[in-house]
């Protein structure tokens, strides 16, 4: 019998090419990942701008 | 609204500077992309054991797989690049191209594991390496960034810790080419690699 739970989404090219592509709420996630992960010192480093 | 950064960007160097004016060392920038990495690997790890215990599906793992790598790359890819202030159309392409990289190789992975590929301790290890690839990402930006300015040699400095053999060879070499070393992650220590590389003007 087949295992759903070991059932693989089936992505093709074309799918991971597009899911690959960055949109602005993916970016907020990432902030979020930095901050969430960073320590004290570094939580703010990619917040910098250029002088 | 967010209090303003301690750290600056500057442009022309390709270096953050400080709170006290200084430019912060490449070597300290690693290693706040090395912990930053590391306390994402537990979660990388929990996904990995929560599908091994059934908790969640194979289908729910690629999904929060794929999240987590697009996160890795585009922070790495933002450390690299000054910040996200910094980044350009231009940059997000470039890290679209390395996340589609990671998807296709997660794909395949996900495919194994359907076809029955064991969830064992070198399961485990090999979740691990998404975890740690920011690293790559990081050094090849970086590599790119410091060439665009005119630095044109690089060095590769050995880390305090353990370090694999072709590590240390590479680091024997002391200043070389942009391009002549064998860039970290691709390494035999493959992303978990903690050296990192200093550039000069030559």
């Amino acid at each position: 019998m087949e295992d759903l739970k070991r059932k693989a989404i089936p992505w093709t090219e074309k799918l991971i090419k597009d899911q690959s592509l960055i949109s602005p709420s993916e970016v907020e996630r990432a902030k979020v990942f930095w901050t969430t992960n960073a320590n004290k010192e570094s939580k703010d480093i990619l917040d910098a701008v250029t002088e | 609204m967010p209090s303003p950064s301690k750290y600056s960007w500057n442009e022309v160097a390709g270096r953050y500077r400080g709170a006290n004016g200084q430019f912060v060392s490449f070597e300290r920038i690693r290693s706040f992309l090395d912990q930053a990495l590391d306390r994402n690997e537990a979660r990388v790890a929990s996904l990995a054991s929560k599908l091994r215990n059934r908790q969640i599906t194979l289908a729910e793992w690629q999904i929060e797989m794929r999240d987590t790598i697009k996160d890795i790359h585009l922070a790495s890819s933002a450390l690299a690049r000054g910040g996200w202030a910094q980044m350009s159309e231009v940059d997000y392409a470039k890290v679209a191209e390395k996340i589609e990289f990671q998807l296709k190789k997660l794909n395949d992975f996900a495919l194994q594991i359907e076809k029955g590929l064991p969830l064992d301790g070198r399961f485990a290890r090999r979740t691990t390496l998404y975890a740690q690839s920011g690293r790559v990402t990081y050094h090849e930006s970086l590599r790119n960034e410091m060439a665009l300015r005119g630095f044109t040699l690089e060095k590769s400095v050995l880390a305090s810790s353990d370090h694999c053999s072709e590590c240390v060879s590479e680091a024997a070499k002391g200043f070389v080419p942009i391009g002549d070393l064998v860039l970290i992650g691709e390494r035999i220590c493959r992303s978990n690699c903690r050296c990192h590389v200093e550039f000069s003007e030559g």
